[in-house]
């Protein structure tokens, strides 16, 4: 084959074989930027984070973290869990969501997004204080979770829905990593196999 | 009298590579740029081994193609053109068969 047409044919033809394989094969770009821990965050980087100016600081004095009252996202069994408890803020009815399947059979909504709104712009405006909060007082980031606060609640396609410690509900698909779990490598019928080996399976 | 004895493949030979500039496009945009050419309703068993197995034939039926486009432009009377058309064309169907496999 010394015609020059035929070995460029040739050589296209060889590309294409190489990129196709590649891209069956290898590793593509990942579409989730892995989080840093807390624990992994180092003196230097401490250091060049920009600090807060003093004229700031006594223009804008900074308030103390209040409660979040956005309605999150629950599962029908973090409900239950929720109604038994007697914690007041707990106990507030909240909207169920989850995979469609979940949403479709169980979902009953009680109080929407647009009434929390309605009740934060109700509620009268705290009196603005001087800055009295120390900066050794701010509240370190949470510790991560273990293993075992991880559970798997549906999957559907290739995404699956992870409860992460009767508080959330999470939503993760192949290639996602999730922080303090790992990538996701593969989600199969009611089960998810992590990049280290580990495999969730869908808790009744 | 006046044989000829070479044939004009410049039209057949533009459209082989066009087809192959096609594929190896499609290829870079699915695997690099992440852009997905079908729906991701499509999940066959042993969809990506399918898709590798695809890709090896259509490469060896490109090859083929080349080894007869060069025979045939050699000797173009020993060579019909239906077995340059018949491997370019296996390589194309089977190498975007491949492409749509793989998203």
């Amino acid at each position: 084959m010394t015609h020059p047409t035929a070995t460029l044919i040739a050589g296209g033809v060889l590309l294409f074989g190489a990129a196709g394989l590649a891209n069956l094969y290898l590793p593509k770009p990942a579409a989730v930027i892995e989080l840093t821990k807390a624990s992994e965050v180092t003196a230097p980087q401490v250091a060049a984070f920009p600090k807060r100016s003093p004229a700031l600081a006594v223009s804008r004095p900074i308030q103390p973290p209040v409660a979040n009252t956005l309605p999150m996202v629950f599962s029908a069994t973090d409900r239950a869990v929720q109604s038994a408890t007697s914690d007041p803020l707990k106990s507030l009815p909240v909207k169920a969501a989850g995979p469609p399947a979940t949403v479709n059979s169980k979902s009953t909504t009680t109080r929407t997004t647009s009434s929390l709104l309605a009740d934060s712009t109700q509620r009268p405006l705290a009196p603005q204080r001087p800055n009295t909060v120390p900066t050794a007082a701010v509240p370190a980031t949470a510790p991560p979770l273990d293993a075992d606060q991880y559970a798997l609640s549906a999957t559907l396609g290739d995404r699956a829905w992870i409860r992460v410690g009767d508080h959330r509900t999470i939503m993760a698909k192949v290639g996602d990593s999730i922080p303090g779990l790992g990538k996701v490598t593969a989600v199969g019928t009611n089960i998810l196999t992590l990049q280290n080996g580990q495999t969730l399976k869908v808790t009744p | 009298m006046i044989v000829q004895k070479t044939i004009d493949m410049t039209r057949p030979a533009a459209l082989y590579l066009a087809a192959i500039a096609v594929l190896i496009l499609a290829v870079f945009i699915e695997g690099r740029l992440g852009v997905r050419l079908v729906s991701r309703g499509m999940h066959l068993p042993l969809q990506r081994t399918l898709a590798a197995g695809f890709i090896l034939t259509s490469v060896a039926a490109g090859l083929l193609g080349a080894h007869r486009y060069a025979a045939r432009v050699k000797a173009p009377w020993r060579v019909p053109s239906s077995q340059v058309h018949l491997s370019a064309f296996a390589f194309f169907v089977l190498g975007a068969s491949a492409v749509l496999l793989s998203s």
